[in-house]
């Protein structure tokens, strides 16, 4: 895969509050790469610096070998799709999808063509003299879509663009724009915080917290093998357990916590620790075990059911250790997975948790070591 | 968060061929007439000739002349009782607006801009109508027998201008205290009225406060149009009825002492500046 | 159990029911009955405006449409405030789009500056431009008086337009530059056009305003008349009653003026 554009230490401030702090990402051409971060981490700055709306403090944007931080928005052969969708409200959807090429002065008969191809595209064929407060959201969004791809992009940029759709189309919106990347092979940047819809579509995510991004991988690498503490509790839930090492090898890292002694595998985020450092201790909900099951496990604990979460496709317990009471875990229990014993458990009852040390990661206790 | 981009480059160019002409009108329009009207100020006529030499005189005479300051203070009075009096009256109609829905708030709305929107002058000329010695009032009066006599009081004096400027006037109370009573959400008053408040305490804990602004828009527009009004005091002033900003008038008219007139004019329109600025202060220009 | 209200409260209720509608219907009643008079006389057969009514009559309109020199007057009003129309327009929306979309040093000064002779009462304004144009030699004549007029008129507008800039999505126009567009198709093609119910409210106003002015006018007029001089001076000299007729035409033209405008205006959903 070949780099089509390289973010170099790019960082911005607004007024005393720094938004984009160093930040460094090389994005590859014709990938499906999605910005992922809570509010106010930066991420939509991040893409309004690459799209122009914003001029970096320092760093480089190179595109072509050369740094584009100083080309107007207007230059770049970039296009947005914009959260509120920005269509021109006094345009008909055909002059709005033609606004671009008419500015280019394209003469009139390649318009109409590439309009109509643009619309049939997006699944909106024959809806050219309709005004915008005519369409619905789910279409507003496709004709802004249409709107950015007929004029061929080298990168297109989508900024929260399923943000105000109800749930339903919302999915199918995802499904629709991978389907549009892959057919039409451009790069797409996704800006969103919605990080199943970062896993969903995207080949690559780049997860950003306050300014600083944290790790770029693919989703399943993220889930599975975070860097560390802040990317570790945004995907997905989490149970977090601290504790001291007390003893690492190049096979497993043993954690000494309220719970009792752990033993975790070595893993990307445990770099940098030592004997005797604070650590935090990463369990996913899904990969605890209860019942028989757990006794066999490397990490085996007597706990006591605290509570019960019932939420339709999944059940959730919320269990105590008898060691450390006032820590609660939160376990998973697949209906077709579960066990005989845990499903007929009160609260209050007793349960044998566990899960084995392939299942768990170990990051520090600092925040932010993060590795791009 | 509306961020403006910062100028630089070719769009300081851009900037400029907008700032340029219109600064450049401003300027000459504006600003210039403005401070060769200070400047003036300080000038005197002598032998019917513009004197061109700065000098206080005139200013000394504003301060000596017990005529001038006498006249100041009488505008000022006229003024602040014009200012109060139409609050009085307006406040409850722009309530009573604000209050209504459909039909009947389009109506009123539409019977408060209408004045607004003619001569003013004509205005001024249905007011003297009404109120001369011959005219309807007095007629009415003695046609109901309230009274023997025409009543002399209610034209060419100082209450004529008065009442003449509480009509005119009212509009531009009723206006602004309209736009803040509007802007006011619905919901702040359902939550107070939901939280057990008394219509009394609604008014003055979330009425009166948000209007403020509207209020005090309304007060600065009745009080400095009522100080530089002119037309009032000539055409229903009569001989008592002389404010400053007539003898200004008179004095860029026969008179043709220009830099005393432009010196009187200078003490009001600093009076006025004045009360615009601090206006200001408490976001009265957001209204206007 | 919910508390009864006190009697100190019961007549602040009271008192409040009056002086809401009562009061403000005072204000309203006060401000029209004299107009509707002078319609009623204009209408009048007598010299004399009082009760009781002669016979109805169209005398003083005929001699209205025969004074040539209020028709003269009549032209000229229209002339000119359609002149400070185009004038304000070109100077407010310029003026706004500047302040709307640059940062610039003075910003603040420059609004007031352009907001000053709308505030400030005419007499300052023109006795402001006198002095201009007596110091500059400029002779005073209807030309003076446009100028004065697209001063008074900038003001108005400017705020019209700037009321809407500011509401108006910031997104559009950046979609726009997205797009490849520059300053200048952006403005003509995205923002102009999306301001169109302001643009027509801001010459409205300002036409009617420009129409009605009269301080301005009074200093930097030469030797022609608007129809608002025209009627002062009708005004201070020997009194005829073709006044009735001319002020009931102008306050009928504002009212039918009024209600047109609102009618387009509330018939009207603006642009998002």
């Amino acid at each position: 895969m070949n780099e089509i554009l390289r973010l170099e230490n790019l960082s911005k401030r607004f007024d005393s509050v720094v938004a984009v702090d160093s930040v460094n990402l090389s994005i590859y051409n014709g990938e499906f790469l999605a910005i992922l971060g809570p509010s106010g981490s930066g991420k939509t700055t991040i893409l309004r610096m690459i799209a122009g709306f914003e001029k970096p403090d320092s760093g480089r944007i190179i595109f072509d070998g050369e740094d584009i931080a100083e080309v107007p928005v207007n230059k770049r052969p970039f296009n947005t799709v914009f959260q509120d969708y920005a269509l021109f409200p006094n345009l008909t959807v055909f002059h709005n999808v033609a606004y671009g090429l008419s500015i280019r002065r394209v003469d009139r008969r390649e318009i109409r063509e590439r309009v109509h191809e643009a619309l049939e595209m997006v699944a909106l064929p024959g809806y050219g003299e309709r005004y915008t407060d005519q369409l619905s959201g789910g279409q507003r969004q496709r004709v802004a879509l249409a709107r950015a791809l007929i004029l061929r992009p080298r990168i297109l940029l989508l900024d929260e663009p399923l943000g105000a759709l109800d749930l339903a189309l919302r999915k199918q919106m995802q499904i629709t724009l991978k389907q549009i990347q892959e057919k039409v092979g451009i790069t797409f940047i996704h800006v969103t915080h919605d990080q199943e819809e970062g896993l969903s579509i995207s080949d690559r995510v780049a997860i950003v917290h306050q300014g600083v991004l944290q790790q770029v991988d693919t989703p399943r690498r993220l889930y599975f093998q975070p860097s560390n503490r802040f990317t570790a509790g945004f995907m997905g839930e989490n149970n977090m357990i601290g504790g001291r090492i007390t003893s690492i090898d190049s096979e497993k890292v043993c954690l000494d916590s309220p719970l009792g002694p752990i033993r975790s595998r070595q893993c990307l985020s445990c770099r940098g620790l030592g004997v005797g450092d604070e650590a935090v201790i990463i369990v996913r909900p899904e990969n605890i075990l209860a019942g028989s099951a757990a006794a066999t496990a490397a990490n085996s604990f007597k706990a006591v059911v605290r509570r019960r979460v019932f939420t339709g496709s999944e059940e959730k317990m919320l269990v105590a250790t008898e060691a450390a009471p006032q820590l609660e875990l939160m376990i998973k229990l697949h209906f077709i997975q579960h066990d005989d014993q845990a499903v007929g458990l009160e609260d209050s009852a007793g349960v044998q948790i566990g899960f084995s040390p392939e299942n768990c990661w170990i990051v520090g206790a600092e925040r932010g070591q993060g590795n791009g | 968060m509306a961020r403006k981009t910062p100028a630089g480059g070719a769009r300081r160019a851009e900037m400029l061929s907008l700032l340029a002409p219109t600064s450049a009108w401003l300027v000459v329009f504006t600003v210039i007439p403005i401070l060769m009207f200070v400047v003036y100020s300080f000038w005197t006529v002598r032998n019917q000739m513009i004197f061109r030499e700065l000098s206080v005189s005139n200013y000394v005479r504003f301060f000596t002349n017990p005529m001038y300051p006498a006249l100041l203070l009488r505008s000022l009075i006229i003024a602040f009782g014009v200012t109060v009096t139409t609050l009085v009256f307006s406040y409850p109609l722009a309530l009573k607006i604000s209050r209504s829905r459909g039909r009947l708030k389009s109506v009123l709305y539409m019977l408060i801009f209408i004045p607004l929107m003619t001569s003013y002058i004509v205005r001024i000329y249905t007011m003297r109508l009404v109120l001369g010695s011959n005219g309807v009032l007095n007629n009415f009066l003695l046609f109901l027998g309230v009274i023997q006599e025409p009543l002399q009081i209610l034209l060419f004096n100082r209450f004529a201008i008065f009442l003449t400027l509480c009509v005119i006037l009212s509009p531009f109370m009723v206006m602004p205290i309209y736009s803040s009573l509007e802007r006011i959400p619905r919901s702040y008053i359902e939550a107070a009225q939901d939280l057990g408040s008394t219509e009394l305490q609604i008014f003055w804990r979330v009425i009166f406060p948000n209007a403020r602004p509207g209020l005090i828009a309304g007060c600065m527009f009745i009080f400095v149009l009522s100080l530089g009004d002119f037309m009032t005091p000539i055409l229903v002033g009569g001989k008592q009825g002389t404010t400053l900003s007539k003898v200004i008038q008179v004095n860029f008219g026969f008179a043709y002492d220009w830099p005393l007139g432009a010196a009187l004019s200078v003490v009001l329109l600093s009076i006025s500046m004045v009360i615009i600025l601090v206006s200001n202060r408490f976001g009265a220009l957001r209204e206007v | 159990m919910i508390a009864k209200r006190t009697v100190l409260e019961r007549i602040g209720h009271l008192f409040g029911r009056l002086y809401s509608p009562g009061f403000g219907y005072l204000l309203l009643a006060v401000t029209y009955v004299p107009m509707l008079l002078v319609i009623v006389f204009s209408f009048n057969q007598s010299i004399i405006a009082a009760f009781p009514l002669e016979s109805f009559s169209l005398r003083w309109y005929q001699d209205l449409l025969a004074d040539r020199s209020i028709l003269v007057a009549f032209r000229n009003t229209i002339l000119i405030s359609l002149g400070a129309v185009a004038g304000s327009l070109l100077i407010g929306v310029s003026a706004s789009y500047l302040m709307h979309r640059y940062n610039f040093r003075g910003a603040k000064l420059y609004q007031l500056v352009i907001l000053l002779p709308f505030l400030l009462p005419g007499i300052f304004t023109g006795l402001a431009l006198l002095l201009f144009f007596a110091m500059t030699g400029i002779p005073k004549s209807l030309f003076t008086v446009f100028i004065g007029h697209v001063v008074f008129c900038t003001a108005v507008v400017f705020k019209t337009v700037m009321a809407r800039l500011m509401v108006l999505r910031r997104s559009l126009e950046e979609a726009s530059y997205d797009l490849g567009a520059n300053t200048f198709q952006t403005f003509f093609r995205v923002i102009l056009p999306n301001m169109r119910t302001a643009l027509i409210t801001g010459s409205l106003l300002a036409f009617v305003l420009s129409f009605d002015e009269t301080l301005i006018t009074f200093f930097v007029i030469g030797a022609q008349m608007t129809l608002p001089l025209k009627i002062w001076g009708m005004m201070r000299a020997q009194f005829t009653p073709v006044v009735h007729a001319l002020a009931s035409v102008i306050f009928l033209t504002s009212t039918v003026f009024v209600i047109a405008f609102s009618r387009f205006i509330l018939g009207r959903e603006p642009a998002r």
